[in-house]
């Protein structure tokens, strides 16, 4: 079957290839899922819904199947180019501060404006609404294109047409809920950003562990049969490690 | 009476420029109309997007018979910031640059007010990406035609929308005012002239012509207007706009 699949770093290994064990590269859902199958994977780290419909517009009709991950609403659709070409997406205030700060002095003075000009926008000047209105409108594209495309958001906010489906980072949370004493309140989704901030990544690809990536592997290939983006989530995906073999403490 | 809403810009905010002299905005097309017997709601506001129409036309256009939406140009930020007690949009690098130089709000201007609109100059210079914009605009105008497929839609000027722009009833103004001056009509009117006894950026007279061309429309159900070669004013050019 020819796949193509779309979105962000929950769907991009590749910034994972200099930091993390090629085991653990090797256990990202995409990576698996081309093993069997002829998949383009057009996903970009920290890229923009927008810059994934740019790549979806003239693609789209090579696949027999579209998995399409929607990254959140008010990601800056541009990205700037290093010295050696590479592309570099700016998706937060956050982050535009950390390259500015790990890579300024390399940076020519255009570019270092760019980034800061970015960062300023995220913290001044971006327009919620108009970024939501953008996102709905590009979803809806989207489905018109392709009725069949499997569309998958890491977040539920803002779009409310995407409210009712599961998102990556529910998995997420079923990963940190199996570390949880029985006793313990269960994470929700509102503990994501508490959780995010609290630990960092370690052994993990596209933001799943390889046990979550498993699972949402196999969501993934029932959805392609099915033709529906409705999975059956678990209470809690199971690892055999203690949490801090997949994340450390910031 | 027929309920009839119009979105846009200054093309059909008849206050637009005429804080010292309002009477002229009874003489704006969408008034004009009023006055033909349609009761009309005005939501056009003046430097603004065409996120801010599509806003106020996706929350109130059920109220309405008939819609007229003037498509403004992509890419305006799309809020507006309180100088004093007046609402102004930065929908252009160059109108953002104006106000921070201008004597008239240099009084007004807070230190944190200067902080956003450089931070807002620094987003059309270094951060807007046209394609993005352009492809979010064409979606917003589909997506108007689709609520609403008995929508008169109408460009602004080109790229704004298929179809007739109101900026050729600013060329026909210079054709009328100016006829020994075609070059005029290829100019930027905002930095070759300033607008005195205009309103929605036209001559009154033109404004006439405007009215006309929108009750047509709104007759056939399309925009397809015949604009004159000429029409005759009653003053001479400098009454309507004062060269740079």
């Amino acid at each position: 079957m020819k796949i193509a699949i779309y979105g962000d770093s929950f769907a991009d290994y590749k910034p994972y290839t200099t930091s993390a064990q090629r085991s653990v590269i090797e256990s990202a859902w995409s990576y698996q899922l081309a093993l069997h199958h002829n998949v383009r994977n057009y996903s970009l780290s920290g890229s923009s819904l927008y810059w994934s419909m740019k790549q979806f517009e003239p693609s789209y009709s090579w696949a027999d199947r579209v998995v399409f991950i929607v990254t959140t609403a008010g990601r800056y659709p541009g990205h700037w180019l290093d010295s050696q070409g590479l592309v570099h997406t700016i998706s937060s205030a956050e982050q535009a501060h950390d390259q500015l700060t790990s890579q300024g002095s390399q940076l020519d003075t255009h570019s270092q404006r760019q980034i800061q000009a970015v960062r300023d926008w995220y913290m001044w000047a971006r327009v919620d609404e108009f970024e939501i209105y953008a996102h709905d409108l590009m979803i809806a594209r989207i489905r018109t294109l392709r009725p069949d495309a499997i569309i998958i958001p890491i977040n539920p906010y803002g779009n409310a047409s995407l409210s009712h489906l599961v998102t990556t980072t529910d998995y997420i949370i079923r990963g940190f809920r199996s570390w949880q004493a029985p006793s313990d309140t269960p994470w929700t989704y509102d503990d994501y950003s508490q959780l995010y901030q609290q630990y960092e990544e370690l052994r993990c690809v596209c933001h799943f562990t390889q046990q979550v990536n498993q699972v949402f592997l196999e969501d993934i290939i029932q959805a392609l049969d099915t033709g529906q983006w409705a999975p059956s989530l678990p209470d809690s995906i199971p690892h055999p490690e203690p949490r801090d073999y997949y994340y450390k403490q910031r | 009476m027929t309920k009839l809403a119009i979105y846009g810009d200054s093309w059909a905010d008849c206050s637009h420029g005429h804080w010292q002299t309002p009477k002229l905005e009874q003489l704006g097309w969408p008034n004009l109309l009023r006055d033909r017997g349609w009761l009309v709601d005005n939501f056009a506001r003046t430097g603004s997007s065409l996120h801010y129409s599509y806003q106020r036309f996706v929350t109130t256009h059920p109220a309405y018979d008939r819609i007229i939406f003037l498509v403004t140009s992509p890419g305006r930020w799309t809020r507006s910031i309180e100088v004093g007690d007046r609402l102004y949009c930065i929908n252009s690098y160059d109108s953002g640059d104006w106000l921070l130089k201008s004597d008239l709000y240099r009084k007004q201007l807070t230190p944190e007010l200067r902080d956003l609109i450089k931070r807002v100059l620094d987003f059309y210079l270094y951060v807007q990406d046209m394609e993005f914009e352009k492809t979010a605009h064409d979606l917003m105008v589909a997506e108007i035609l689709r609520i609403r497929p008995d929508a008169i839609v109408i460009p602004i000027s080109k790229g704004c929308a298929p179809g007739t722009g109101m900026i050729e009833y600013q060329n026909l103004f210079v054709r009328s005012v100016w006829p020994d001056r075609p070059d005029l009509a290829k100019v930027q009117a905002h930095r070759t002239w300033e607008e005195i006894g205009c309103i929605c950026h036209m001559s009154p007279e033109i404004n006439k012509v405007v009215c006309e061309s929108m009750r047509a429309a709104l007759a056939l159900g399309k925009w397809d207007p015949i604009i004159p070669d000429r029409v005759e004013h009653e003053h001479p050019a400098d009454y309507y706009v004062r060269l740079f």
